[in-house]
């Protein structure tokens, strides 16, 4: 207990310090598009060596505005395994986005949470450009111990009222046996 | 005027007047003793040439008897004139001595002496300046003389004097009396002839008879001899004073002698940003001589520069881009949670991760393994809850195959699962991919032992992604029952097709998947994703058909509720025309047959509307959501500030409030108040501290203070064996 005591003491000294230990001078620009990273002299240079036709980037005669680039020009040497540049294909996607989280497919904001089971069967590929190792389990295996991610503090009190709206969505991470665990039915 | 100019101009009109009354005494003398007809005959001493000279400054000028007052030569017919110069000198001589001695030097020397210094005239120069004779050693000693009075040098040396033997400083130096624009060029000179201003600046440039000092307004050119060694921490310390030599951009400047001779230029160039990793990668020392060895550590300093942008180590465990590099990463990330629970006991929750990745990027080998150990708040017997690794060949067969191995397994307090798996992937051409998989999945329930699910195996056949469009087929095979080799009644096999086509603003996509040995399709989805404005706008519809008998070799909690299959239809919205506004709507819509011909209907519903603060880096979320079923009926509402202060600082503050009837009656609402603030320290730990408020009317309230340590190693050594292409 005393331990217990002691810890709570530490950390919350530490949690009252947090805001003069942390410098604000580094933070890094949340700004930093892509386009801005762009160097057009360097590429230029570049490409003319290469013979490359400017028409990867301008698709056509006026499309010279930030609106109108074929941006996906980009992935033609930066993300493509046959890129003419090892160099420029070394690191991908952080190359140009610095926040990768920004980069998120359009269809993720669309009610993605329930309909990403039939993409990730379609093409997993598409999936694992951007999410690794344990980014599945990190949500169908969760335990919510800490972290509350998938439920509130308050869900076993009405998970009722969802369970019956779509029983479907509880199988993704459990299975019968779960409810078993307080809804014995021996 | 320097002051002995002055002194010397009032000596010399002191000394004329002096001759002046001196010569008009000696007339008056002549007049009055009438003398000179007696001395005219007087006839001179043989040796009267060597003499007449002495002669003539010891008598006084008591020549005019014979020569003319002005010794022009009178009666006698010889005038000074006719040798040397007259002794008599015109008026104003003392503004033109200068220019008739330039003219002609021996002319002085038969009355003031060889070296000017008197002769029989006593005479000498430096009566009043400085003697044009340079004696022996000028050379060494005629810049302390110019630093000691430059006025000196310049009564000869001007440069407008017309003289055969014109001397001026550029002869062999720049000259002492810089240009106007000296400051600005003075650089430049030097690096032509650096020897010159060591005459006045000293050869060490440490001032010389000058007494000026590079040092008085930047570093001096001559480095010390250890400058090598010691150029770098001085660059560190005061990069700009390398720049007056070495140009702005130390690319050379005046001297020549740019950075990159040996070296990459500290100051680096525009677009660095885009090249730093590769030069990285490159040339690591390259990087380490100005940044330090131990910046690149994951144990590295606060202020290390790639810890400034790299690696918010949290997560990369979630985000992990590709690289192109060898790597071997190990990550431990611990979290432990401690709370007073309502009966006023003091618990503790924990999960530990540890686990390792590594990549190898020539041979395309990747092996990653993950274990995780919960400790829940009230300690369980299982504690080992997951444990995972994959084994991957990438590229074996030049790119055509690849090959994935893996085991993963997963404990609950009440049941246990396991599956090892293969999968061998086949790409013959771009285009097509053949997949061959196997797995063994185990499924142990608490008090059951036969878990055996069987083997399932499967083949599909892949259209990879050409103009937005992709197919696929999939065939599987499950049998159960290993006691005879023919197909029984326990085996399963289905068949699974999906299409995704996109045509202009629409995608559109679906999904089949077929039981063969029911005969009847256990999932059908059918869905369009429109775009009508850039990306800007996005609409969702799609529909969904599924069997309860899918999946049957597990007990899964849709078949506790429904007896057949469940019909869905879900739609989105999302409009994101204004940055960083960020407005949404999701709904789904399902009915299935709880008991045969009995169908329910349930609905889900959110709105929302997110703003991103660009200028305070604040995030915040607003959202509004409603479930429906024949359980009840839920609204709630819930909120998201998360705000970072800096990089290492965060908050977070989270409400969620809910009001629900339910069909037992137990009316409620519910409150939940989380807010967290914390900082992500280096080497990935982070402490933060959160306050939580919980109310329902199941125990009436709760209020904690609760801890969280979450510390995240993620080391990573890259550059593990081969060498960067």
């Amino acid at each position: 207990m005393t331990k217990n005591l002691t810890l709570l003491a530490l950390t919350f000294c530490l949690m009252f310090c947090c805001p003069f230990l942390a410098s604000a001078e580094n933070a890094v620009s949340k700004k930093d598009s892509p386009l801005a990273l762009f160097n057009h002299d360097k590429h230029h240079d570049y490409f003319s060596s290469l013979k490359t036709d400017c028409k990867v980037c301008h698709k056509t005669d006026d499309s010279y505005t930030l609106e109108t680039l074929n941006r996906l020009g980009c992935h033609e040497c930066h993300n493509k395994t046959s890129s003419p540049s090892a160099k420029a294909n070394r690191f991908k996607c952080v190359t140009c986005h610095k926040d990768l989280k920004k980069v998120k497919p359009a269809n993720h904001n669309l009610n993605f949470e329930t309909t990403h089971q039939t993409a990730a069967k379609q093409d997993k590929k598409t999936c694992t450009k951007c999410h690794k190792g344990y980014f599945c389990t990190a949500c169908h295996q969760q335990k919510d111990t800490i972290d509350q991610s998938a439920h509130k503090r308050n869900y076993r009190y009405y998970h009722s009222i969802e369970a019956r709206s779509n029983p479907r969505k509880c199988d993704s991470c459990h299975k019968v046996s779960y409810c078993k665990g307080c809804h014995a039915n021996n | 005027m320097p002051e002995l100019v002055k002194k010397s101009i009032h000596v010399v009109i002191i000394l004329f007047v002096f001759l002046l009354i001196v010569i008009l005494a000696n007339k008056g003398h002549l007049l009055l003793s009438n003398s000179y007809a007696e001395n005219a005959n007087k006839a001179h001493p043989d040796n009267w040439m060597d003499t007449h000279g002495s002669e003539f400054f010891a008598k006084k000028w008591d020549c005019g008897g014979c020569h003319d007052a002005n010794l022009g030569g009178g009666d006698s017919g010889y005038g000074c004139d006719m040798c040397h110069m007259s002794p008599k000198h015109p008026k104003k001589w003392s503004s033109k001595h200068g220019n008739a001695y330039r003219k002609s030097r021996k002319s002085c020397n038969s009355c003031h002496g060889k070296s000017l210094t008197g002769g029989p005239s006593k005479t000498s120069c430096t009566k009043c300046h400085m003697s044009p004779r340079h004696g022996g050693g000028w050379k060494s000693s005629h810049g302390d003389a110019y630093v000691q009075n430059p006025a000196q040098c310049r009564m000869c040396h001007r440069t407008k004097v017309k003289s055969s033997r014109k001397v001026g400083c550029n002869k062999c130096h720049s000259s002492p009396s810089h240009p106007n624009d000296w400051m600005n060029i003075h650089g430049a000179e030097y690096s032509k002839n650096g020897q010159s201003c060591g005459v006045c600046h000293g050869q060490d440039l440490k001032g010389g008879s000058a007494k000026t000092t590079c040092n008085a307004c930047h570093l001096s050119p001559k480095h010390p001899s250890d400058w090598s060694d010691k150029h770098g921490a001085h660059a560190l310390n005061d990069l700009d004073s390398c720049t007056s030599c070495h140009g702005n951009k130390l690319t050379g400047g005046k001297v020549g002698v740019g950075c990159d001779g040996c070296h990459i230029n500290p100051k680096h160039p525009n677009g660095w940003i885009n090249e730093h990793g590769s030069t990285y990668f490159e040339s690591k020392k390259q990087c380490q001589s100005c940044h330090g060895s131990s910046a690149f550590r994951r144990t590295a300093k606060k202020d290390s520069p790639c810890l400034k942008c790299h690696t918010s180590v949290e997560n990369s465990q979630v985000w992990q881009p590709e690289t192109n590099s060898n790597t071997f990463n190990v990550h431990i990330a611990e979290k432990a949670q401690l709370r007073t629970n309502r009966l006023g006991n003091r618990e503790v929750i924990s999960q530990h991760d540890l686990g390792f990745n590594l990549h190898e990027q020539e041979k395309g080998v990747s092996v990653t393994s993950q274990l995780r150990y919960s400790r829940e708040w009230v300690e369980k017997d299982h504690n080992f809850d997951l444990y995972e690794t994959n084994i991957s060949f990438d590229n074996l067969f030049n790119n055509h195959l690849a090959l994935v191995l893996g085991r993963q397994s997963i404990v609950t307090p009440v049941d246990f699962l396991m599956i090892d798996g293969i999968n061998l992937h086949i790409m013959p051409s771009p285009y097509f991919d053949v997949s061959v998989y196997s797995g063994i999945p185990r499924y142990y329930e608490e008090g059951d032992l036969d878990g055996e699910i069987g083997l399932v195996s499967g083949l599909s056949l892949i259209l990879n992604e050409i103009n937005y469009t992709q197919a696929r087929l999939d065939f599987t095979y499950q049998k159960k029952n290993f006691t005879t080799n023919e197909l029984n009644n326990t085996d399963k096999m289905y068949v699974a097709a999906s299409v995704s086509k996109g045509i202009s603003i629409f995608r559109l996509y679906a999904l089949s998947e077929y039981d063969i040995t029911e005969t009847l399709p256990t999932t059908i989805t059918v869905g369009s994703e429109i775009y009508p404005f850039a990306k800007k706008v996005g609409f969702l519809l799609e529909g969904n058909y599924f069997d309860e008998s899918r999946n049957d070799s597990l007990d899964n909690i849709f078949t506790i509720f429904s007896a057949s299959y469940l019909w869905q239809v879900k739609t989105g919205i999302f409009v994101k025309a204004i940055q960083h506004l960020n407005l949404y709507q999701h709904f789904s819509f399902q009915r299935y047959d709880t008991l045969a011909s009995n169908p329910e209907n349930g609905f889900n519903a959110e709105t929302g509307v997110g703003y991103y603060f660009d200028k305070i880096n604040l995030d915040t979320d607003l959202g509004y959501y409603f479930i429906r079923s024949y359980g009840g009926t839920l609204h709630g509402v819930r909120l998201s500030l998360y705000e970072e202060w800096s990089p290492q600082f965060f908050s977070e503050i989270y409400a969620d409030y809910v009001s629900y009837t339910k069909i037992t009656s137990d009316n409620d609402m519910a409150l939940n108040v989380a807010a967290s603030t914390g900082i992500s320290l280096n080497n990935g730990l982070s402490v933060s501290g959160v306050f939580e408020y919980v109310r329902n009317n199941v125990f009436e309230y709760d209020f904690r203070g609760v801890l969280r340590l979450s510390y995240f190693l993620n080391h990573r050594f890259s550059d593990w064996g081969g060498k960067q292409k």
